[in-house]
């Protein structure tokens, strides 16, 4: 299987069935990451076009000195970034306002009571990783859902190894201050 | 090893980042720390917990949406009002002398408009302006003065 590099050097090389191969490949996490971060599903599919198109458009320039994965989550960060401080500009958005959508789109869900449990725990989460800063949400989402290593995340946000885990460590602990009713006890 | 230092390691001990000695270490230190316990079970739950947000499929023909949109923006550069401009150049060669053309046309316009202002005086003008006729009179008497020394005038020298 080719790498995702030689398939970008190929569409540099202007063969755009390559680029195809590139959307099979990352297009889910791209949009799962931005769900994540921005919690409209609508929106989210449009921001991942968008980082997709940045990437198609950025091809001529793209020198493989980084991993495909972070120069692409790179982009996403930027976007959902610049997107999520505009929105928050305009509107204050609610999970209300999408939350009756957004479910229902989801194949996996069919039973009513799932749904409204899957869209509360949906809500809890998101306010929970709203509320703490930028940098310490972007390293949270992707490590755990994104599956990236601590030097993944340094180079997607341009810091250290050991920054990131500092960031992972102290927006856990603050995600352990805020879930705590949801947590249990022993 | 103290608790706070144990709690760093906790986090890593249930995102499964410990290596086989840190985890004993952790373990060992659980079994004897009721505080720490209890933290690793906020902390094994907290990870799990943001498991419940499960992940979304993209819905429709994910590369065909694509590669409208790109063509979509093709377009929508080429009808762009920059364009529009652009197409109005008929060579980029032209454009030191179209500048120079434009630049002579806006200076003689903004001369006439300048030249066709009405001329308003201040006060702080008739007042110079005062000053100025003052100056003339004090000047004419003091030569008028000076030249007393040569006495009256000669008629008969003026009609010689």
């Amino acid at each position: 299987m080719e790498s995702d590099i030689e398939l970008m050097m190929r569409v540099k090389d202007g063969d755009d069935s390559a680029f195809n191969e590139l959307i099979r490949r990352h297009y889910r996490s791209v949009m799962n990451f931005i769900y994540r971060f921005t919690s409209d599903r609508e929106n989210s599919e449009d921001l991942t076009q968008e980082v997709f198109l940045r990437v198609y458009r950025s091809v001529k320039s793209y020198k493989p000195e980084a991993k495909f994965t972070t120069w692409l989550f790179k982009i996403a960060t930027n976007l959902c970034i610049t997107k999520v401080k505009y929105r928050n500009k305009e509107q204050t958005l609610s999970l209300d306002d999408v939350s009756g959508t957004e479910g229902l789109k989801d194949p996996k869900i069919s039973d009513g009571f799932d749904l409204k449990y899957r869209s509360e725990m949906r809500k809890i989460i998101f306010d929970a990783l709203n509320s703490i800063p930028e940098r310490e949400r972007v390293s949270i989402i992707l490590c755990k859902y994104e599956g990236l290593s601590y030097d993944e995340v340094a180079e997607v946000i341009g810091c250290t190894v050991g920054a990131v885990k500092t960031y992972v460590h102290r927006g856990r602990l603050k995600l352990i201050d805020r879930l705590k009713p949801f947590l249990g006890e022993e | 090893m103290s608790c706070e230092s144990i709690k760093d390691l906790i986090l890593d001990y249930t995102a499964d980042e410990l290596d086989h000695v840190e985890r004993l270490r952790v373990e060992n230190h659980i079994k004897d720390c009721i505080d720490c316990n209890q933290f690793l079970l906020y902390a094994r739950n907290e990870w799990r917990l943001l498991e419940e947000w499960g992940n979304i499929d993209p819905s429709g023909d994910i590369i065909n949406r694509f590669w409208k949109r790109v063509s979509d923006e093709n377009l929508g550069k080429e009808n762009g009002i920059f364009n529009f401009f652009k197409s109005l150049i008929p060579s980029w060669s032209l454009i030191p002398s179209l500048s120079f053309v434009f630049a002579m046309v806006a200076a003689s316009i903004l001369f006439t408009y300048l030249s066709n202002q009405p001329v308003s005086y201040t006060e702080r003008d008739k007042r110079d302006e005062e000053l100025l006729f003052e100056l003339d009179r004090t000047l004419s008497i003091n030569n008028i003065n000076l030249l007393e020394i040569y006495g009256p005038w000669d008629d008969k020298l003026i009609k010689n």
